[in-house]
């Protein structure tokens, strides 16, 4: 299995850091290596917020990339200085009403209104997780595993069935080449 | 056991390992975790743990600790680790075993909070007056922030020298894979024995033994220059001499044991990067990368910060080219490696990159190391 990675971009507040850390736990307890790394500065809300998540079967040598495989935005907030990143991935998915700037190669999705809807404002990083797993990036039931450690479990479980339903009726995934599901299996049969 | 933790995390997991007992401190990101972690775990296991008024505070209640027989233990960021210099030195003079963490963050004064550096490398070796010799030591992923934090407890207690901890924001925020290993054997410091003195040691290479509480042995600590009972002596060339002397001594001539690498590359390879912490991870990447193109590449990733064996970098570094220093900071270990390679008969150069939070990516290093060589020379 070749190194994976996911970005997520927001505005303090949305919760990015917290979905990177529940998609790394979920990655992990998939028994992957994980390298979890994110930037935010002093404030609580409102300030630029990056994390990303680096994982693969081997160890991660180094976990500093300016790529990825997969780039949520979430707010435009300052989010030229990440404009190297968004140039870099060849996967963009931007949310349809926070982010209006760098939108020319960004695919846009609904995350933030489809929380709204559902009476799940502030939730629609989790939102954007259950995307990432209606991509095939994650497995839900191994987000839904990660979230149970997390507090309000089932509004969060709302929010990810949310996501994951949008990518479907989007049909991204066939615009993702890669399944870390199916290379999982792949590397499992290689082991047995 | 296998857990996804963070560096600050695995930092105060190593600390528990080691059997730190005694931890006080002051919050400041991206320090602070590290105080959480054992606010929560220490009185669990029957330690203590002091929520500090201020970093100067933290310090000095961590010295006390320490000759009393804890292990202890402060974690801080750059604005805090200036604060508690001051400590530092203090702790040089009266030779005790505290292990302080310093988060790097850029600097100088608020800087940009609370963005990765690596800034403070020279302020942790030379940031107090005097003539003081310390050990600092860097850990470029959580599992080595864990061991390395192991081995400062070792070090500390078998010296009776401060040793400083310096991480970065990236290594101390990001999470990734962490072995933790149950420890055989902690080192302890010498405890005193009848006709010795807790300021003296026949030999300069061995640290002098420190009297256990409650054993009726007194302690005299003062910061002016003492002998080897710890009786204070202002006047005398002979007393000041001897102290500092054997306070450096027993940190340099340990050298072979303080001084921590890794190296990876070739043999004798054109380029040779010299790095530390989470650069160094970038470095080892560009190295992979510049030898699937057919230079030969070479990492020295220091795990020491100081003391340095530069002789043995100069040995294990062999006639490169070019060296690159790659620093999250305007050039501060590239002054180490000037001494070892003159810049007037090799070329000798910085890679710097600090703010933001943007790390030196490996594809920078691997540009600069081609046009480099591109240049001849």
């Amino acid at each position: 299995m070749k190194e994976r990675s996911v970005c997520l971009i927001g505005s303090g507040g949305q919760g990015v850091v917290f979905a990177a850390t529940m998609l790394a736990n979920a990655l992990f307890a998939r028994g992957l290596y994980v390298a979890q790394l994110q930037n935010y500065g002093a404030e609580v809300r409102g300030g630029s917020v990056m994390a990303y998540v680096v994982f693969s079967e081997s160890e991660v040598v180094n976990p500093f990339i300016n790529s990825f495989d997969v780039l949520i935005v979430l707010h435009d907030f300052n989010v030229s200085s990440w404009a190297k990143y968004l140039k870099y991935t060849d996967l963009v998915i931007a949310d349809d009403l926070l982010v209006s700037k760098y939108l020319h190669r960004a695919i846009k999705a609904p995350l933030f209104r489809k929380a709204l809807e559902g009476g799940l404002a502030g939730r629609e990083s989790v939102v954007a997780l259950g995307f990432l797993a209606g991509l095939n990036v994650v497995g839900k039931d191994d987000l839904k595993n990660a979230l149970m450690d997390a507090r309000d479990f089932e509004q969060n479980v709302k929010a990810l069935e949310i996501g994951y339903e949008l990518a479907l009726q989007m049909r991204l995934r066939e615009l993702q080449e890669f399944s870390s599901e199916k290379a999982l299996s792949d590397s499992r049969e290689r082991r047995a | 056991m296998r857990r996804l933790l963070s560096g600050n995390e695995a930092i105060a997991e190593g600390a528990l390992a080691a059997g730190c007992n005694f931890f006080a401190g002051y919050p400041i990101t991206p320090s602070s975790e590290i105080m959480h972690y054992m606010a929560r775990e220490l009185p669990k296991r029957g330690g203590v743990f002091i929520q500090a008024e201020d970093e100067l505070a933290a310090v000095n209640m961590v010295i006390g600790a320490s000759l009393a027989g804890a292990k202890a233990m402060t974690a801080t960021s750059g604005p805090g680790f200036s604060l508690m210099q001051e400590g530092i030195g203090y702790a040089v003079m009266v030779e005790a075993p505290i292990i302080v963490v310093n988060v790097m963050r850029v600097g100088p004064a608020t800087g940009q909070a609370t963005k990765p550096a690596q800034g403070d490398i020279m302020q942790a070796r030379w940031g107090r007056h005097g003539d003081q010799y310390l050990v600092s030591l860097a850990p470029s992923t959580p599992q080595e922030s864990f061991e390395l934090t192991i081995e400062a407890f070792n070090i500390a207690e078998e010296l009776r020298v401060p040793v400083m901890l310096l991480i970065d924001e990236f290594i101390a925020h990001g999470r990734e894979i962490v072995v933790s290993k149950r420890i055989a054997a902690k080192y302890r410091r010498t405890v005193m024995g009848e006709g010795e003195e807790p300021f003296n040691s026949m030999n300069p290479k061995i640290a002098p033994p420190l009297p256990e509480l409650g054993s009726g042995k007194y302690l005299l600590i003062t910061g002016s220059t003492h002998d080897g009972r710890g009786y204070r002596d202002v006047h005398n060339f002979e007393t000041h001499f001897n102290l500092v002397r054997r306070l450096k001594d027993k940190v340099v001539l340990n050298l072979d044991k303080l001084f921590m690498y890794e190296v990876h590359g070739d043999e004798e390879p054109d380029v040779l990067f010299i790095s530390y912490g989470s650069t160094a991870r970038s470095a080892k990447e560009a190295v992979n990368i510049l030898r699937s193109r057919g230079v030969k590449a070479k990492l020295i990733r220091l795990k020491t910060l100081w003391p340095i064996d530069i002789e043995l970098i100069k040995r294990l570094g062999g006639n490169p080219r070019a060296v690159i220093v790659p620093e999250q900071n305007l050039g501060q270990l590239i002054i180490d490696v000037e001494r070892i390679y003159n810049p007037f008969e090799h070329r000798v150069m910085g890679y710097n990159k600090v703010g933001g939070g943007i790390p030196i990516y490996s594809s920078e290093l691997v540009e600069e190391a081609l046009k480099v060589l591109s240049c001849g020379g």
